[in-house]
This record gives C-alpha cells, structure tokens and sequence, in this order.
C-alpha cells in the first residue's frame, strides 16, 4: 500500500513509453527477427505472387535471363536464349511490405547469396511457393524455351 | 528516499541508451541512392546494414559488399529509388570515395541489407558474378 502510488506512477509512464514508441518497436522487429550471420534482403515482386506469400512462406527464386550457349552438337547461337534456372531454393520470407503500388518481401538469405541476389535484379526474378515443410534442396537444370 | 531512488534508476534505464548513442560521435552522415523503395520501408528507425555494389569489372557485373554492419539512418524516396543516409567512419567514406580507384569503375547500383541489430560479425567477401555461378 505505501509503494501503490509509486507503482501506478511508473505503470502509466510505461504504457506511455510503449504507446508512445509502438510504431518504433514494430519496425525494430525486422532488424531482430533476421538469424545471426544471415541478411534480410528486400525483393521486389508482382501483385500475383505477392497474394500467395506472407511471412513465414517458404519460397524458392527463379531467374530468368538471356544466354549464349553451346549444346552438343550444335554451335553457340549468336542471338542468345532465353533460360530459367532457379537460383535460389528453400528461402524463408521473414517479411512482406507494400508502398506505392509495389509488392517487396524481405527474404532471409547469406551474405553471399545477398550478393548474387544483388546481381540477379538486373534480370527477371519469380518466386514459387514450397510447402514449408519441404525443406529439400535439389539440383535444378537450368531450362530452355526449347525443352 | 526509497521512492527517489527507485525512480532515479528508471529514469536512467531509459536515458542510458540515449546517452551511450551519444558516444558515437566520431560517424558522420553519408547519403547515397539505393535501388528501389524498401529502404522507406525498413528505415523508419535506425538499422544495421551492409552495403552492396555493382561494379563492372573487365567488361562483368559483379556484386560487391563494400561496406557490412553501418547503421543506416534514414530514407527519402528519389522517383523509382530511395536515398539512404549512412552514418560512416572516416576509413568507410573513404572506402565509398575510392570505389573507383579500387575496382577500375564507378559502382552502377548499389543495394542495402539488413542484418540483425546486434550482430557484429565480418566477414571477408569477395566479388561475385553470375558467370562464375554457372562455371
């Protein structure tokens, strides 16, 4: 009974604190969710694939860009094809976000991987969804238009 | 007497941090463009980033991670990107100032990201391109 008046004092001061400081707390929560030695990186992506992703979603990235290859028997084709292959598998989103129209999710991936990552937005980027109990990571063959 | 000592003690709880951000008066603000929004997203609060640039090396992209574990203040959107302020040591704008001179061009892109608040770890990265994903 002699500390209630103190006690209330400093009960109101802290929901004021939080209240005050909520917004603050929820953006902290990005930069405290990301595990040790990994990055959250930010990756823009389309409405679609937007509405099948939430935190937690478990997701492979696929890259689609314009290749100079030599297949057997045949030459390197001067114009280039168009190929698919899927860079990166069994990625946690730890975040999805929208501003201004534009759909980012923020993927929990290496240093390293941030790195091609970083590389890969010059080209096209899709996301699949996996079942995010399938943790299995595969080698993938990269695809051609004409398979 | 018990009372004053109990709230003097709260009170400094919540000063201390303010005090000990004080501390890091030797950074300076560093702005640079990022590609695209996310940075407004995310920056509504201070955060731990790295730093990645694309830099053509020989005719290549290549990404690099100039700088890891800044805190990134604050963004303002500039059209499609966002403008980051970085609060940099005196040796990190210099990394930043001699891109140029270090890998042979000037950085086309750069990108942030986030990594956790108090993870400190560095790591010795080196350049990547996509041609030597596929090699």
């Amino acid at each position: 009974m002699k500390y209630m008046k103190s006690l209330i004092a400093v009960l109101v001061f802290l929901i004021a604190f939080v209240s005050l400081n909520a917004e603050a707390v929820n953006d902290l929560f990005l930069g405290q969710k990301i595990p040790f030695s990994y990055r959250a990186f930010p990756l823009e992506i389309s409405a679609e694939e937007a509405s099948m992703v939430s935190a937690g979603s478990r997701i492979d990235i696929l890259m689609t860009f314009q290749a100079m290859l030599k297949r057997s028997g045949r030459s390197i084709s001067q114009k280039g094809e168009i190929v698919t292959v899927t860079l990166l598998q069994n990625i946690l989103v730890l975040e999805t976000s929208k501003i201004q129209n534009k759909n980012y999710i923020f993927v929990n991936i290496t240093p390293r991987d941030a790195q091609y990552l970083a590389l890969a937005q010059e080209q096209t980027l899709n996301i699949s969804l996996r079942n995010p109990k399938d943790r299995k990571i595969a080698p993938m063959p990269v695809a051609f238009t004409e398979d | 007497m018990k009372r004053l000592i109990f709230l003097s003690l709260l009170a400094a709880l919540f000063i201390l941090p303010v005090k000990l951000s004080s501390q890091e008066n030797e950074l300076s603000p560093f702005t640079i463009t990022v590609k695209g929004l996310a940075p407004i997203l995310i920056l509504k609060t201070p955060q731990q980033a790295d730093i990645i640039a694309i830099i053509n090396i020989k005719g290549t992209d290549n990404a690099i991670t100039v700088l890891q574990n800044v805190q990134a203040q604050k963004a303002i959107q500039q059209g499609a990107d966002s403008e980051i302020t970085l609060m940099l040591s005196k040796a990190d704008t210099e990394t930043l100032n001699n891109l140029e001179k270090t890998y042979g061009s000037e950085p086309k892109t750069f990108l942030m990201t986030i990594r956790n608040n108090i993870d400190s770890q560095q790591y010795n990265m080196q350049p990547v391109s996509l041609e030597s994903l596929f090699r």
